[in-house]
């Protein structure tokens, strides 16, 4: 049989071994991947979630005057913390700080 | 699809075409230096010389299906260094689709700028992840650029996996070459 015989018919067999090596990492894959868990296993915690914010907003502080938002009820923000537990930040009678963070 | 088994094996298939990419490049390569190269690299060469179009093909069909899999059913909204990759990308498939159905080796001059500027903007994105001081290039403040949405191995990454498809794509495209056409024995 000849080289170019040889070299015609492994070339036949290509799309098999291309086919297999995706299905071995399929394999890999499905074996080495845990239900919605990454490496760090916190993937099953939820990055965001959906905030509802009702009542009107507090007026622009102009810090030339008196805060006129002193006394006027805050809007109630609900939500969900990352593993899904509600969160509702609402008038109690207790101070509070909201910070929004990000980064780019 | 579960989001953990797609990441898990869209990094392996990260893995499998790095290492497809040092291969050839080492084939190539070495085999101007080593006879023996030389003869591994004739032989794969002409083994894969009907295929290496549709290989291509392949990586970018499954990079666009990916990358849109990751965007319209996980919904990760894609930044301005990703829309970029995708619109260099995504042509690709058709484009190296009909050029290894018709055996035309002339799309090379065509589709390697294309696969190069995905490369570097590819490699531009996965450095800044790391020294955002690096960005030159504004992204938009709606959706950042340097966000992970996927850490695999420690290193794979949606830019690396870019960056790793479309350097195997111009490896192959080097590597079949003007002088080894797919089709060219038939």
């Amino acid at each position: 049989m000849t080289s170019r015989k040889k070299r015609q018919q492994k070339r036949s067999k290509v799309p098999f071994y291309v086919g297999g090596g995706i299905l071995v990492l399929l394999a890999i894959a499905f074996i080495t991947a845990g239900p919605n868990q990454g490496d760090d296993g916190s993937s099953s915690l939820q990055e965001y979630a959906d905030v509802s914010v009702s009542g009107g907003s507090l007026p622009d502080y102009a810090q030339e005057t008196a805060d006129l938002s002193v006394g006027m009820p805050m809007p109630v923000v609900t939500g969900e913390s990352f593993d899904g537990t509600p969160v509702n930040i609402t008038n109690d009678g207790r101070a509070k700080v909201i910070l929004l963070l990000t980064h780019w | 699809m579960d989001v953990a088994f797609a990441d898990r094996f869209f990094a392996l298939m990260t893995l499998a075409a790095l290492a497809g990419t040092i291969g050839i490049a080492t084939l190539s390569l070495g085999g101007r230096f080593s006879p023996a190269l030389a003869r591994w690299n004739g032989e794969v060469q002409g083994v894969f010389g009907d295929w290496t179009y549709w290989l291509i093909f392949l990586i970018a069909l499954v990079s666009m299906l990916g990358s849109l899999y990751y965007s319209e059913i996980v919904g990760y909204p894609p930044c301005s260094l990703c829309w970029y990759q995708r619109i260099v990308m995504f042509p690709l498939v058709v484009i190296m689709g009909i050029a290894a159905a018709k055996r035309d080796i002339s799309i090379r001059i065509y589709v390697l700028p294309l696969m190069v500027i995905g490369a570097l903007l590819a490699i531009y994105q996965y450095i800044i992840s790391y020294v955002p001081d690096a960005e030159i290039l504004g992204c938009s403040l709606d959706v950042s650029c340097t966000e992970r949405y996927i850490w695999e191995f420690g290193f794979v990454d949606f830019p690396f996996m870019s960056f790793v498809g479309f350097s195997l794509m111009i490896a192959l495209m080097l590597w079949a070459g003007p002088g080894e056409p797919t089709g060219s024995e038939e």
